[in-house]
């Protein structure tokens, strides 16, 4: 009986056991997802208009839309690539073909997890003995260990301008893209590598162009 | 001249060891466990090489060579996919680095056949039984996981070895080869094919 209870535990033990990969082996850059409506042909769109802010959604318990420099150079990031592929640039013209609407997300997940002793620094060599206080043997944390990782994701949708408004009929989106990953150490990073991003959704979108010929 | 001394009281106490270890045979259950490293074959999906495995098994001699018994293991291959740019049928496109891993988790029966009854028991064994797999691909911050079931075979070659005088402690080694039949048709799997080996110990 002891040893099937042996081989039982060893079992649920292996069962418990796989091995993810480590975060730290990807290569830092952003995942880039492009996906166009069915049967688009962006050539018969000659002009686009970009949502003047950013809409940013995680940073407080609103929405907020943000005009700061870092919205800003996403912004001009998407303004060069269309203007790349031929598209007219005509801000606030209520009469342009294309409307582009950028969104940026930031999220904050928490794990709480249990260790038997994580607080190994208790005891590191030399770390602050807890007779130092008074006659007291050891230390001890009221809180288990809590591990934070924040991830960001802009979100893009080009719409339709050119069709007919009619109430309750809702707007075409002819594109969007999703460029997201765990955020870097400083945001002006994280701007860098979406403008770096933004490029290359354009790159795997060739059909976003107004000459027929890509 | 002193090397061969030393070669020589070696053999003589490895050989004293062993014939006194073999007092201890008369035992007819073991357990062995431990590390095992195993690569997979011929898989698209992953193939790789990798030491993120271990096992355990027991059994009963039922005959004084043969052996009845259970085992268990897992494993983990993981393989690094560097960016790519991947373009599906409605034009949507996906550019990411990613990771995939496949995992394996055998369980099932042993069949053991041993030629010594010695301290030194090599043996050949069959294992046959299930095999739950999960195979994952990680992508930035997503991950897409499914899994399967699977009828599970594999042929392993190997001894253990007793050194230790009136002790039921040992080693183990083998090599071995496996088969389970899980299909993923996500990832065009049609079973999975490994080879490895494992050190232990033996009870």
């Amino acid at each position: 009986m002891k040893k099937i209870l042996l081989i039982s535990a060893a079992v649920m033990l292996l069962a418990a056991c796989h091995k993810e990969p480590y975060p730290q082996d990807s290569d830092n850059e952003y995942l880039v997802y492009t996906s166009p409506g069915k049967d688009v042909n962006f050539a018969q769109y000659q002009t686009f208009d970009i949502a003047d802010s950013l809409l940013v959604i995680g940073q407080s318990d609103k929405p907020v839309y943000s005009q700061s420099d870092n919205a800003l150079a996403l912004i001009q990031a998407y303004r060069i690539n269309m203007e790349k592929r031929g598209f007219i640039y005509t801000p606030s013209d209520p009469d342009a073909d294309l409307g582009i609407q950028l969104t940026y997300v930031i999220k904050t997940e928490r794990f709480v997890r249990y260790y038997d002793d994580p607080y190994w620094w208790l005891d590191y060599p030399g770390y602050w003995p807890a007779g130092y206080w008074g006659n007291w043997t050891g230390f001890y944390y009221p809180r288990p260990v809590t591990y934070t990782y924040t991830t960001n994701a802009l979100l893009t949708d080009i719409v339709n301008l050119t069709g007919e408004v009619e109430e309750g009929k809702p707007l075409e989106i002819l594109w969007t893209s999703y460029i997201g990953g765990p955020a870097g150490s400083s945001l002006k990073g994280d701007i860098k590598r979406m403008e770096a991003a933004i490029d290359q959704a354009f790159v795997q979108s060739a059909y976003l162009t107004r000459n027929q010929s890509k | 001249m002193k090397r061969i001394i030393c070669v020589m009281l070696a053999v003589s106490a490895f050989a004293f060891a062993a014939s006194e270890a073999s007092a201890q045979m008369g035992k007819r259950e073991y357990i062995n466990g431990g590390w095992q490293f195993n690569g997979t074959v011929a898989n698209d999906f992953v193939e790789s090489a990798s030491g993120y495995g271990a096992y355990i098994e027991g059994g009963y001699y039922v005959t004084p060579m043969f052996a009845v018994g259970g085992f268990a293991s897992f494993n983990t291959n993981n393989k690094y996919i560097p960016k790519q740019t991947y373009v599906f049928d409605d034009k949507s496109a996906l550019t990411t680095d990613l990771d995939r891993s496949l995992y394996q988790v055998p369980f099932g029966v042993t069949f053991r056949y041993r030629f010594l009854r010695d301290a030194i028991q090599p043996y050949i064994e069959a294992k046959v039984g299930s095999e739950y797999s999960v195979q994952s691909t990680y992508m930035s911050t997503f991950v897409s996981r499914s899994d399967n079931w699977g009828f599970y075979i594999s042929p392993e070659i190997g001894m253990t070895f007793y050194p230790f005088y009136k002790a039921d402690f040992g080693f183990q080694v083998a090599a071995y080869y496996s088969y389970s039949s899980n299909r993923n048709k996500s990832y065009d799997i049609k079973g999975l094919n490994n080879v490895g080996f494992k050190l232990g110990i033996a009870f």
